[in-house]
């Protein structure tokens, strides 16, 4: 069965397992950062360039949801078509032989933004059919939805656990590396506990198992529903979703302060941090990471003294 | 008044502009010595060199005048539109009727150069949480804040999607702010799959035509909101006619660049020509003194041409210029380090292109807006420069970067990939430059002179 990579919450596994292939989500590891970063470049775009472009007789479906994972795509897919030969003159990035699949998840909301979502995981399916998935029939979506893949989910960011003697925070932020993950821990060995994980991948990225005979009546409306209607990002705009899912959460499990992280040239999660801040009215922390494969010295500082001035 | 083309100094320009006005010069209502720029605080004039035709005269005074003009323009009565990330199309729809003027909040990127930073306005943005790992374009973030520039807007649009991260990200920040933003959704330009249907971009590109047909429901939408704003329709045919002026501008534009840059002379400066190549971006606020100010450039150009008379000396070597600069010295640098620019995409370039007048207009203007580079892959890109390249005969390329731009960041290397695949003898280097870029400039000018050489030198070898 060939394997369907992919890192966004915005693509549904379950439509891609019932296409008859196999989802797989990128584990993504600053391993794969590599020192070939170009000045400007998001470590983590590079670290999914890196990795993919090892993986042969595999697809991958990147979202168009920030420029620099929009232009990954385009970078992977020339790599690709230059392992294939096809060098001799400029070919488009995206033609027929690539593996290399560019869902454009609108960034608006409106109704318009929200068929146009639909029609891209149309155009996905028929992605998937021409490189050698099946058109899904009745059964094909009832065993996918069976099978518990709705989710995306990220083992490596999940917290260790709620101890209730520990300072409830907040963490927030996008993708995560594997390596990155040593954050929560560094937060509970200084005396916090992740209440609350808006990390992408975790608590904010998680949808709610519809029914299986709605989805099997209408998937592409089932599946924009639970997806784009649900989930809050900082490339929507306008990105009012985030404080909405945040807020409430963060009055009712009574957290006290919140971790926000981003990676070096990620602009949409590093401006996010002033405006949540803001919103929150809490204590907040941002940490910058780079591509390395250890938290650096001074972002584990920089938690140890956040941790101080709250507990 | 048909001196031989020279790029004077500011205090040069004082003493011909006497002259000039003493053989009876006459200027727009904006008009008068660039001088009197610096004392309004754009301190950057003092080291620049500028084109000494009237009709740079006339264009510079557009551009350094254009807040003043939006201050007086409100003052009328009239509803300003801050059209953000927009580069050629909602100002089309908003000069579809008389009461709305469009501007681009964006060209406040250039103000910390002009200003040589004395207004603060990437400090500003800065202590907003917008750092100098975003895009000089940040300084816009300052302008809103200190409302010491352009007027606040009535209206403020914003396209988003397939476009920079940054811009996004500050325009978020600038909603947070208590600016409220209509959004518009432009996707990213993707040709057609099997059984689509395809169409032929003007710039050269391919589209699925569901991809303009969703623009042009955008376009719907931001037509209702432009309604509202005016206070009167714009119908179709308001459109259609707001198109037909937008292209008599933009084939101004285009016979200026075929001039200049097809000219082995090099009648105009690059300077000048980087600000012309932006008018048809938003008119700078007033269409209708664009035209003028093109059609004039055009004409000192075309007797300059007949003349064979040029700025610099026929042996300077033709570099195509791949970004645009925010500080304004660098085309100075290029032409004191013995290069010309003959061609360049300043990331504007789709709005030189005739829209089509032969379908829907709203259809047009989507066509338009996906025409756009930054919609698009940099393979796309890539290919137009390696046209223009080749069309204007360039002997190598510079590509610049934008300090903290997100598509900067591996755009660069994929279109130097094309380039050297389809011009495999043009030399390309890039680097980057930042908005005051003093402490940078013996580097760049080291690299440019080092590039420069290297064309020299295989001019010389058989």
């Amino acid at each position: 069965m060939k394997h369907v990579y992919y890192t966004s919450p915005f693509v549904p596994p379950v439509w891609i397992a019932a296409h008859g292939l196999k989802p797989c989500l990128m584990n993504v590891s600053a391993r794969d950062t590599g020192t070939g970063t170009s000045p400007g470049e998001c470590p983590y775009a590079r670290a999914v360039i890196n990795q993919a472009s090892r993986r042969d007789d595999s697809l991958f479906v990147l979202t168009a949801t920030c420029d620099q994972m929009r232009r990954a795509a385009e970078w992977l897919s020339l790599e690709f078509e230059q392992r294939r030969g096809k060098d001799e003159k400029a070919k488009d990035p995206y033609d027929l032989d690539s593996p290399v699949f560019l869902l454009n998840v609108p960034a608006t909301w409106h109704s318009a933004a929200r068929d146009r979502y639909r029609a891209e995981l149309a155009r996905l399916g028929r992605f998937l059919v021409r490189k050698g998935g099946r058109s899904p029939d009745a059964s094909d979506l009832r065993e996918s939805l069976r099978s518990g893949r709705l989710q995306l989910h990220v083992p490596h960011t999940d917290p260790v656990g709620v101890r209730t003697t520990a300072v409830p925070l907040a963490v927030v932020g996008g993708p995560l590396m594997e390596e990155h993950a040593e954050l929560y821990r560094v937060i509970e060995r200084n005396g916090g506990s992740v209440a609350l994980n808006g990390s992408e991948g975790c608590e904010r990225s998680q949808v709610t198992p519809g029914d299986a005979s709605e989805f099997v009546r209408d998937p592409l409306g089932m599946l924009t529903a639970l997806y784009f209607d649900s989930i809050g990002d900082a490339f929507r705009r306008p990105d009012s979703g985030l404080a909405r899912w945040l807020v409430p959460r963060i009055e009712q499990r009574s957290i006290r302060g919140v971790v926000f992280y981003a990676y070096t040239w990620c602009d949409l999660w590093r401006a996010q941090y002033v405006s949540l801040a803001e919103a929150v009215k809490l204590p907040s922390l941002l940490l910058e990471l780079g591509g390395e494969e250890r938290l650096s010295a001074g972002t584990i500082t920089r938690i140890q003294a956040f941790m101080e001035s709250l507990r | 008044m048909n001196e031989a083309p020279a790029r004077l100094s500011l205090a040069e320009w004082d003493v011909r502009y006497d002259t000039l006005r003493q053989r009876g010069l006459r200027e727009a209502w904006y008009g008068g010595s660039l001088s009197r720029h610096v004392e309004h605080g754009d301190r950057r004039l003092l080291s620049l060199r500028f084109d000494n035709s009237p009709a740079a005269l006339r264009l510079w005074n557009l551009l350094l005048t254009e807040e003043e003009r939006l201050h007086a323009a409100r003052a009328g009565g009239k509803k300003i539109v801050g059209a953000m990330k927009d580069l050629g199309t909602v100002p089309i729809l908003a000069y579809a009727v008389p009461g709305l003027v469009a501007f681009y909040p964006d060209g406040a990127w250039w103000i910390p150069c002009l200003m040589e930073g004395s207004a603060g306005l990437l400090a500003k943005a800065g202590a907003l949480g917008i750092d100098d790992t975003f895009c000089p374009v940040r300084a816009m973030l300052g302008a809103f804040e200190t409302q010491r520039h352009f007027p606040i807007p009535d209206l403020l649009t914003c396209s988003v999607g397939a476009t920079c991260d940054d811009f996004s990200a500050i325009a978020q920040r600038l909603e947070h702010m208590g600016h409220p933003i209509h959004w518009w959704e432009i996707p990213h330009r993707r040709p057609a799959e099997p059984g689509e249907e395809q169409t032929l971009l003007p710039t050269g590109a391919t589209v699925a035509q569901s991809e303009i047909a969703f623009v042009a429901r955008e376009l719907e939408r931001l037509r209702r909101v432009l309604q509202d704003l005016a206070g009167r329709s714009i119908s179709l045919d308001d459109v259609s006619a707001s198109i037909r002026a937008a292209n008599v501008v933009r084939r101004l534009l285009c016979a200026l660049r075929d001039a200049v840059y097809g000219s082995p002379c090099c009648p105009l400066p690059a300077l000048e020509m980087l600000i012309a190549e932006v008018l048809p971006v938003h008119f700078c606020s007033d269409r209708s003194e664009t035209e003028a100010v093109l059609r004039e450039l055009l004409a000192e150009v075309v007797r300059r041409v007949h003349c064979g008379s040029g700025i610099l000396p026929q042996s300077a070597v033709r570099l195509f210029w791949v970004n645009p600069v925010a500080d304004l010295r660098i085309p100075r640098l290029v032409e004191d380090c013995g290069g010309r620019i003959c061609g360049a995409d300043y990331m504007f370039c789709h709005a030189q292109a005739t829209i089509p007048e032969n379908v829907p207009p709203l259809e047009a203007l989507a066509m338009a807006a996906l025409s756009d580079p930054m919609a698009g892959t940099a393979v796309d890109r890539g290919r137009w420069i390696c046209r223009e390249a080749r069309r204007f005969g360039a002997e190598a390329m510079v590509i610049s970067r934008i300090p903290g731009a997100s598509h900067c960041a591996t755009e660069g290397e994929i279109i130097r990939r094309v380039v050297t695949r389809e011009l495999p003898h043009l030399p390309v280097i890039e680097f980057e430059v930042p908005s005051v870029a003093d402490a940078l400039l013996p580097t760049l000018q080291t690299r440019v002179e080092a590039l420069i050489e290297t064309v020299r030198l295989r001019k010389v070898k058989p």
